[in-house]
């Protein structure tokens, strides 16, 4: 397929999504007819622009984004580098395994009452359980990474003459660099969830404090918006992350350009 | 003879560590007020108080319940999406925008308003468990089946099987390696979605016990709680491996 008709492909495949979800939608708001507990499209669509007039509704996504980039942007690199250690070095990857087995069978959001124990009701315990669930994911892809370098590569690059500081920026680095950037994209869906759930255990904004204020005004409309926009914030930052890696580090992409 | 060597010493490595760990804390929780961070000792005490009074077998009664059941009907509910959609690639295509909408919709976002449609019984856990295994399921039923080599659907043409048969003998069968992935990855959604649900709203149940532990200030039960959660998890997958391995599903 050619570019632009790739788009349009999917400009359209979008659009029927979302009329497909609207007409469902509104045959159940019609048939069960209680709009305090189902409100219709067309209520939520003007509360929702009411709350985008006030500038409400960029407040609350604005400081979700906020604890979600700050979690992130410490613990991306902490993951990766702890992963490819682990990856890389036996001796590292036997010391802290049993610990990464354990943190990884208990789920992120269990641990919500601790931080809130140690770190109080602040802005700092979010952005730990995000750093945490976030360096983790990403620890566990970079290894998988390293470990999926192939012997035949790094023999290649002794032969050729390259100490083990050069092998490991230009053979190990490229190799596991993809891994990483997954590691990452599924690092963005998990930090969404787990900072939706911090806001809705304590906080005075974002998009899981909209959710959990609308439940105490039973404000269903309210919940609704801050429900979709969840799902649509999750899916741009998904989006736009795949595009950036796919258009401006091509030579990164997971995705296999078979044919070019 | 060497790889045994380096297992045994991985897990050596790994022993040391795990006590080396131990002991750290042990020393931390000394000198730090145990409502903070209790000492190891004293966890594992709560957890024999714990089994000693009927409340953490009825708490894991009611979350596995919770979990089997919100999973029972995920999974059908999943596969027959999957499955009914999946028969014409155009509408599986067309809708999966609105499928990955889904999939990013964090389950507990969904809890409260499960609660006021639902009421705060089981059956708004139900439903949000059964939603995201729903989800995840009926996305891997999805794209198994639309990476069904063409050359398989090729062939079932050329040996003159309807269209009907060649989606049941040969598409289906292709995907299922998919589908059971997604059903394990359910797993791990099930029971966020459950912890989800208890954390907010809920009387009985771990993730309840969890909050619960935490009002009264008795972490070292709330640390037991936390610990028996991810114990649970992993034993729940570990058992789908075993049957998925034993009834030999993965082979077509």
């Amino acid at each position: 397929m050619t570019a632009p008709k790739k788009i349009i492909y999917r400009v359209v495949s979008g659009a029927i999504s979302v009329a497909v979800f609207v007409v469902i939608w509104s045959i159940a708001s019609t048939l069960f007819n209680t709009p305090i507990l189902l409100p219709s499209p067309t209520d939520v669509f003007h509360s929702a622009m009411s709350m985008l007039y006030e500038g409400e509704l960029l407040i609350h996504i604005g400081s979700s984004v906020k604890r979600l980039i700050v979690g992130m942007a410490v613990g991306v690199p902490v993951g990766a580098l702890i992963g490819c250690a682990m990856g890389w070095f036996p001796t590292v990857n036997a010391l802290l395994d049993p610990y990464v087995r354990m943190a990884n069978s208990i789920p992120a959001i269990a641990l919500i009452p601790f931080s809130l124990l140690w770190f109080g009701v602040s802005e700092f315990s979010r952005y730990a359980l995000i750093f945490y669930t976030v360096s983790l994911c990403v620890l566990l892809s970079a290894r998988a990474g390293v470990r999926s370098v192939s012997e035949i590569q790094i023999k290649a690059a002794q032969s050729l003459g390259l100490g083990e500081k050069e092998m490991f920026v230009r053979v190990v680095i490229p190799a596991v660099f993809p891994s990483i950037l997954s590691g990452v994209r599924t690092g963005i869906g998990l930090g969404v969830m787990v900072i939706v759930a911090a806001e809705m255990v304590g906080a005075s904004d974002g998009l899981g404090y909209l959710i959990m204020e609308g439940r105490s005004h039973f404000a269903v409309d309210r919940m609704i918006i801050g429900i979709l926009g969840l799902g649509l914030l999750s899916l741009f930052l998904d989006r736009s992350f795949t595009y950036i890696v796919e258009h401006v580090m091509p030579r990164w992409s997971t995705k296999r350009r078979v044919g070019n | 003879m060497p790889s045994e060597h380096r297992k045994s010493a991985h897990y050596l490595l790994g022993a040391i560590s795990v006590v080396a760990g131990l002991t750290i804390w042990a020393i931390a929780a000394w000198y730090t007020d145990s409502a903070l961070l209790p000492t190891p000792v004293s966890v594992l005490k709560s957890f024999s108080e714990m089994t000693q009074t009927g409340d953490l077998y009825q708490s894991v009664f009611d979350s596995a319940s919770r979990v089997i059941i919100g999973y029972l009907i995920g999974t059908l509910a999943g596969i027959s999406t999957g499955v009914i959609l999946g028969g014409s690639k155009l509408i599986s295509e067309l809708l999966s925008p609105l499928f990955d909408f889904f999939k990013g919709l964090p389950p507990i976002a969904l809890v409260p308003i499960a609660i006021m449609w639902f009421g705060i019984g089981e059956m708004s856990k139900y439903v949000v468990i059964a939603y995201i295994v729903w989800i995840v399921v009926a996305v891997s039923t999805l794209s198994g089946l639309r990476e069904v080599p063409t050359i398989r659907i090729k062939i079932g043409q050329i040996m003159g099987l309807s269209h009907f048969q060649i989606y049941m003998k040969i598409a289906l069968p292709t995907a299922m390696p998919y589908i059971f992935l997604g059903m394990r990855t359910a797993i791990g959604f099930a029971y966020v979605a459950l912890v989800s649900a208890e954390l907010i709203g809920a009387n009985t149940g771990i993730g309840y016990l969890i909050m619960d532990y935490r009002f009264s200030l008795q972490t070292s039960k709330m640390i037991a709680a936390i610990v028996l959660l991810g114990v649970l998890g992993s034993l729940t997958q570990m058992l789908f491996d075993i049957i998925i391995k034993r009834t030999r599903l993965y082979l077509k």
